[in-house]
């Protein structure tokens, strides 16, 4: 009875981090080259449960079976189906097409370390020096490295993200995929980290000029999952209320005489 | 106390920032050569709730993380060429290329792409100037003073020089050239209004054209640059603005009900 309580509990919490989800996948509704988290559940480990204090049993046969006292999120996986397109016409709007990724390089302001991110977010623009950055700043690498444009010329990027600018080829942008996804972490200002382990494959997409990439996120999917989280929480929230009001009569009307 | 309350009402906050910006580019639809903005967004910190760890059989393989909602990273201005309108007023310039005219204001140099020129009578001289009264520079930084018979007979050619007939109807050259300048990252100008904008650290100086090889921008005299505003984009920017908006609110009202329901939980 009072195990029942703490797993109502728990499903309530469990679906208080859905809901932080789906609000934070909601909030980046308009993220461009945002991804959407989906959470996966499971039930806590089983336990067998056994008889106690009951006389008759000898050992084997006091046990009455297995149960899981409750749920949690298990993994949280970053859903990379692909946003829609968004033309813009601007020529450093970058969007991919298929699977892959920009690297792009942030330089620790203090330390001087520099450390390579990846990101779906192709809204690129010039910094003062002519070097390819994204909107916060972050430089985008090409294959040689930094990618610097001159002050004129119109600048082209094709399919394969070859960069040219009046016709002259300057650089290619280092576009990378992942054999594993989900190993990728999301850091804010949407940028992925990769892990160690995370092994880079070939990149088999295309760039497209001119257009960025929308979040993925559904609206009408992420409201279905919000009323789903709500209902469960409420079920739940039942559930623990049905326990509280049998407990109450256990201690307050079966001691009464 | 609940994510989700915050994440959704900072989705709130940064639709409200989009519907800011979009109301300011429809309220400038008709601006002599305005540039829309564009409210760019980014997702905010991730909190780490358990971290990815192999162990044989027993590892997470990903790590629990949970965003923190939403924020405009940047507000970036489209540079596209608005359409032209043919105004027949010769002293209305508009620019066909990336340059900027420079005009001279107390606060120093600025740089439009507004052509809508007048003339003016300052100190006695007679010059060219915007329509809040700001100097137009020519090449060599110097205003442009021209004899009052000028007026009525200027000619500016595509690379700005500036002629006129004197009295006697000869072709007269006043020797000033017009002054365009481009910038390396013209979305790091700071708009100032009044359709001026300002040198800033990211946009880097400004390089007069006629020290650039290459093609250069052209001055189409009788024209005027249009704001480069498309009602119809603002518009479904706006819906779905609004209904990002809306939808923001409807998770706020979830957290609320979970909260409530929480708090019901004892009686």
């Amino acid at each position: 009875m009072i195990r029942g309580i703490y797993t109502s509990a728990s499903g309530m919490i469990l679906n208080q981090k859905l809901m932080d989800l789906t609000a934070n996948n909601i909030a980046n509704v308009s993220t461009t080259g945002f991804k959407r988290d989906i959470a996966q559940v499971e039930s806590f480990r089983r336990m067998m449960t056994y008889r106690i204090y009951d006389d008759s049993s000898n050992s084997i046969d006091n046990a009455i079976g297995y149960m899981s006292l409750g749920a949690d999120v298990s993994r949280i996986v970053s859903d990379f189906s692909q946003g829609l397109y968004i033309k813009t016409d601007e020529p450093l709007n970058l969007a991919i097409r298929g699977s892959g990724f920009f690297a792009v390089e942030k330089v620790d302001p203090q330390t001087g370390q520099v450390q390579v991110y990846y990101t779906r977010n192709g809204a690129f623009t010039l910094n003062s020096n002519g070097e390819l950055v994204t909107l916060e700043g972050f430089r985008v690498l090409g294959q040689n490295g930094r990618i610097v444009l001159q002050n004129q010329g119109k600048i082209r990027i094709d399919e394969q993200g070859n960069i040219y600018q009046d016709g002259r080829f300057v650089d290619r942008l280092r576009l990378v995929d992942f054999q594993d996804k989900t190993l990728l972490r999301k850091i804010g200002n949407n940028l992925f980290e990769a892990d160690a382990q995370s092994q880079q494959i070939a990149f088999s997409g295309r760039v497209l000029q001119g257009y960025l990439e929308g979040s993925n996120v559904n609206s009408v999917q992420e409201m279905v999952n919000m009323i789903n989280v709500l209902r469960a929480y409420e079920a739940n929230q039942k559930a623990f209320i049905a326990q509280d009001e049998t407990l109450q009569k256990a201690v307050n009307e079966i001691a009464r005489k | 106390m609940m994510r989700a309350l915050y994440s959704a009402a900072l989705g709130m906050k940064a639709q409200q920032t989009n519907v800011d910006i979009i109301s300011n580019n429809l309220a400038n639809v008709n601006t002599t050569a305005f540039k829309k903005d564009k409210a760019e967004f980014k997702d905010l910190l991730y909190e780490t709730l358990s971290r990815a760890d192999v162990i044989a059989g027993d590892g997470k393989p990903v790590s629990l993380q949970i965003g923190h909602g939403v924020t405009i990273s940047a507000i970036t201005k489209s540079f596209s060429e608005g359409n032209l309108e043919r105004t027949e007023n010769p002293l209305d310039l508009a620019i066909q290329g990336e340059g900027f005219f420079v005009v001279s204001t107390p606060n120093g140099p600025r740089y439009t792409r507004d052509g809508s020129f007048k003339v003016s009578n300052v100190d006695g001289q007679i010059k060219l100037v915007t329509s809040d009264g700001y100097p137009v520079l020519a090449e060599g930084d110097t205003e442009i003073v021209l004899p009052e018979t000028a007026i009525s007979s200027i000619t500016i050619d595509e690379t700005g020089r500036i002629t006129y007939k004197d009295a006697e109807g000869r072709v007269q050259d006043s020797g000033l050239k017009i002054k365009i300048v481009r910038f390396l990252n013209p979305q790091g100008l700071l708009a100032e209004g009044k359709n001026l904008y300002a040198v800033s650290a990211a946009s880097g100086d400004p390089v007069s054209e006629e020290e650039i090889e290459g093609p250069k921008s052209r001055i189409l005299q009788g024209f005027l640059e249009m704001s480069n505003v498309q009602v119809v984009d603002e518009m479904v920017k706006l819906i779905i603005a609004q209904r990002a908006y809306e939808i923001n609110s409807k998770a706020i009202q979830t957290a609320d009900d979970m909260l409530s329901m929480a708090n019901n939980l004892k009686r």
